[in-house]
């Protein structure tokens, strides 16, 4: 299984256009980070609440990509460091998947 | 000149002569008065005698009627006896005053006894005899305390027993005797009219009706318990299968968080800086995790299937499209083994059907790559086309070994995998029963044929099929513009930037005014003074979420309080929904956002809300 879906991807970045786009990444990478960060504090203080907010932000935000794969790794027990350092390294490379795919969706439209 | 005028003439006359000779007037007298009485005498013996034949011949006649009537009674007794004897009855009639009992010749018979050794007179001590030891007792009471302390003449009574057999049982005859009383003018019994019948037959037929019931119950009962025994068994045996799939799914989902991470580890690898071998190595290891990983998803699937947990999510899938992009993948593959792939798809109306997406390019996925596998020279072909009923039908045809027509059906079970001579075993042999359950839930079916040089496997499915989804420009600007033209101003509540963002996006393409906001208490106070056409609304926000908020809005006064408000969320299910259509939400479009669903959803709420407001 792929990061993303990145049919999906291309479609939805060609729709939006390179501005919007631009703007996307950028929110893209802010969210899962700032989420990334809460999901961690979650589990670092038994926060179920916060846990629970967190995964449901990040599942919206990935199924924007159709990116499955952190989004249910999002779901797992990380109470880890393993765990927590395969989330981190998840999240880069669905994040490169996303800018990879953007970059050619942009790079085939001009 | 009557009578009545000569006779005083005549008095006269016998005056005269009496005055004449008074003893030969008297004599003459005399013999007058003889001549009349012998007149009078013989006219009396005339009728007397005529009278005598006619009473003679009425007593012929009254003989004859009487021989005729005496002749028909007979006939009748005989017939009622010979019916009698037939119907297996007889009659009694018991004079109550004077203890007297009459009985029919039937009547011998039921009670099996010689009608020569009786005496003229029967009673009914006799017939008592003849009843049945254990029912004796039994019949004597019911004549005595039945027939005399509770006669009723509105009732009938009847009994029900045995005769004696002549030897053991054999001749044993089961009778019911019936009574009905008549009563004198006091009202105290007269006569008992009564009938014996033999229902011998009748009660044999009941008594094997009843134990043959009851030998019914007894086995209905058996199978009962056995039925119990095996539904416990069977209660057990799912338990433990349950158990078993859902420890098979927690593994597998437990396996699967870290092997993702490995597979991530793995694709951030920066393969420029990798030698040959090592690049090698590196794709071995991540064609393990990615077969794995197909492993894992093939078991959760399988416990899910299990669990009745298959859900389809059907969206409008360009089928063209979807097969293309799985032959394309799958061809790189058959390529690697020196295989033609080709496709073969009629499938131009309708260009866009209803369907899951996933799940179909799961089917694809899997049928081609058993063909592939299975497949060493020749080529594999995918044919898709419509047939009638609006069902799709997809082929897979291989040039490979094929499949024995007794093997087939062992295929497409959980773990079966053949054995057979030249085919490659590999994998857990999930995959063609997965594909099963999926076709199963979306009511289809699925199977493998002969084909001209391997096998088919194929599967039909019905289908919806629906417009293709709109384009911005096919989509009409202007039918979702305001009544005058200007563009809809749309407020959109949403805490997570990315998807505030991928919504601002679609609405803008849509050529709407788009207005965005954090949280439910932000959407709040933008709705209480903006002026909007409709509100897309989370439904999980912080500060304010968007059940609360949708209330809010909708106590506000008109036209604020009236924006149609859509439901914007990841969540599918009524149950999860309800929340929001209950606050007032008119509408729901699921994350994430395709623009054509986007559209139909907003289409339907303004237009609901125009519909509304034209009422008004």
């Amino acid at each position: 299984m792929n990061l993303i879906d990145e049919e999906l991807t291309r479609e939805q970045f060609a729709f939006l256009g390179p501005e919007i786009v631009q703007r996307l990444l950028a929110a893209t990478h802010r969210d899962l980070d700032s989420w990334g960060d809460r999901l961690m504090t979650g589990w670092d203080t038994g926060d179920q609440e916060s846990i629970r907010v967190a995964r449901h932000s990040i599942r919206g935000v990935c199924s924007n990509f159709g990116a499955t794969r952190l989004h249910e790794f999002a779901q797992t027990d990380m109470t880890s460091a393993a765990s927590r350092e395969a989330f981190r390294a998840l999240h880069d490379a669905t994040l490169e998947a996303i800018r990879r795919t953007a970059s050619l969706t942009v790079q085939s439209a001009t | 000149m009557t009578a009545t005028h000569l006779s005083p003439i005549q008095t006269g006359l016998d005056s005269i002569e009496a005055d004449a000779d008074p003893v030969a007037t008297r004599i003459g007298l005399l013999e007058r008065r003889l001549a009349r009485s012998e007149k009078a005498r013989a006219a009396a013996e005339a009728f007397l005698e005529k009278k005598s034949r006619v009473l003679a011949q009425a007593n012929e006649e009254l003989q004859a009627r009487k021989k005729d009537l005496q002749a028909d009674l007979g006939l009748r007794t005989r017939q009622l006896l010979e019916a009698q004897r037939v119907a297996g009855f007889g009659t009694v009639i018991w004079d109550v005053r004077r203890r007297r009992l009459e009985v029919s010749p039937q009547i011998y018979v039921l009670f099996g006894i010689d009608a020569a050794s009786v005496d003229a007179v029967i009673g009914h001590r006799q017939l008592i005899r003849r009843v049945h030891a254990e029912d004796r007792e039994t019949v004597i009471d019911w004549l005595y305390r039945e027939l005399h302390n509770n006669l009723r003449p509105e009732r009938d009574h009847y009994i029900e027993f045995r005769t004696r057999g002549r030897r053991g049982k054999t001749g044993q005859r089961w009778l019911r005797a019936m009574a009905q009383i008549q009563f004198d003018n006091r009202g105290r019994p007269a006569l008992v009219l009564g009938t014996i019948q033999d229902v011998t037959r009748q009660t044999e037929t009941a008594a094997e009706a009843a134990a043959l019931h009851e030998r019914e119950q007894l086995q209905l009962a058996n199978l009962q318990a056995l039925n119990g025994e095996l539904t416990q068994a069977r209660e057990n045996a799912d338990r433990a299968n349950s158990a078993k799939s859902r420890f098979l799914a927690m593994m597998s989902h437990d396996i699967r968080t870290p092997l993702n991470g490995v597979i991530g580890m793995l694709s951030l690898m920066d393969q420029d800086t990798l030698n040959t071998d090592q690049r090698r190595t590196l794709a071995l290891a991540r064609s393990s995790g990615d077969q794995l990983r197909v492993l894992l998803d093939d078991i959760i699937d399988l416990a899910r299937a299990e669990a009745g947990r298959f859900q389809l999510n059907p969206a409008p899938t360009d089928l063209t499209k979807l097969l293309s992009d799985g032959a394309s993948f799958w061809r790189r593959v058959a390529v690697e083994k020196r295989l033609t792939l080709d496709t073969v798809l009629n499938l131009s109306h309708p260009r866009c059907i209803l369907a899951d997406r996933v799940r179909l390019r799961q089917l694809i996925d899997n049928l081609l790559s058993n063909a592939i596998k299975n497949t060493g020279d020749g080529s594999v072909t995918l044919l898709a086309e419509y047939r009638a009923g609006e069902r799709l039908r997809v082929e897979v045809h291989d040039t490979g070994i094929g499949v024995p027509p007794n093997r087939r059906a062992e295929l497409f079970e959980d773990f079966g995998q053949l054995q057979l001579p030249g085919s490659q075993s590999g994998g857990a042999g999930l995959g063609l029963s997965i594909c099963r359950r999926i076709i199963e839930v979306m009511g289809g079916s699925i199977g493998v044929d002969d084909s001209s040089l391997g096998s088919c496997f194929w599967f039909e499915i019905p289908f919806t099929a629906i417009a293709a989804p709109p384009t911005v420009a096919a989509a009409g600007l202007r039918s979702l513009a305001r009544a005058d033209g200007r563009a809809l101003r749309v407020l959109v509540a949403e805490d997570v930037e990315t998807n505030r963002i991928v919504v601002e996006g679609h609405l803008r393409r849509l050529g709407c005014e788009v207005v965005l906001v954090n949280d439910g208490r932000a959407a709040v106070e933008a709705a209480t003074g903006g002026a909007f056409d409709l509100v897309l609304m989370d439904m999980a926000m912080p500060i304010m979420g968007g059940a609360e908020a949708t209330r809010a809005i909708r106590a506000l006064p008109a036209p604020a309080g009236q924006t149609p408000i859509v439901a914007l969320t990841a969540y599918t299910r009524p149950e999860e929904l309800a929340p929001m259509m209950a606050a007032g939400a008119v509408a729901s479009a699921s994350k994430p956002i395709v623009m054509a669903d986007l559209y139909k959803v907003m289409r339907m709420a303004l237009g609901q809300a125009r519909a509304a407001s034209t009422m008004a």
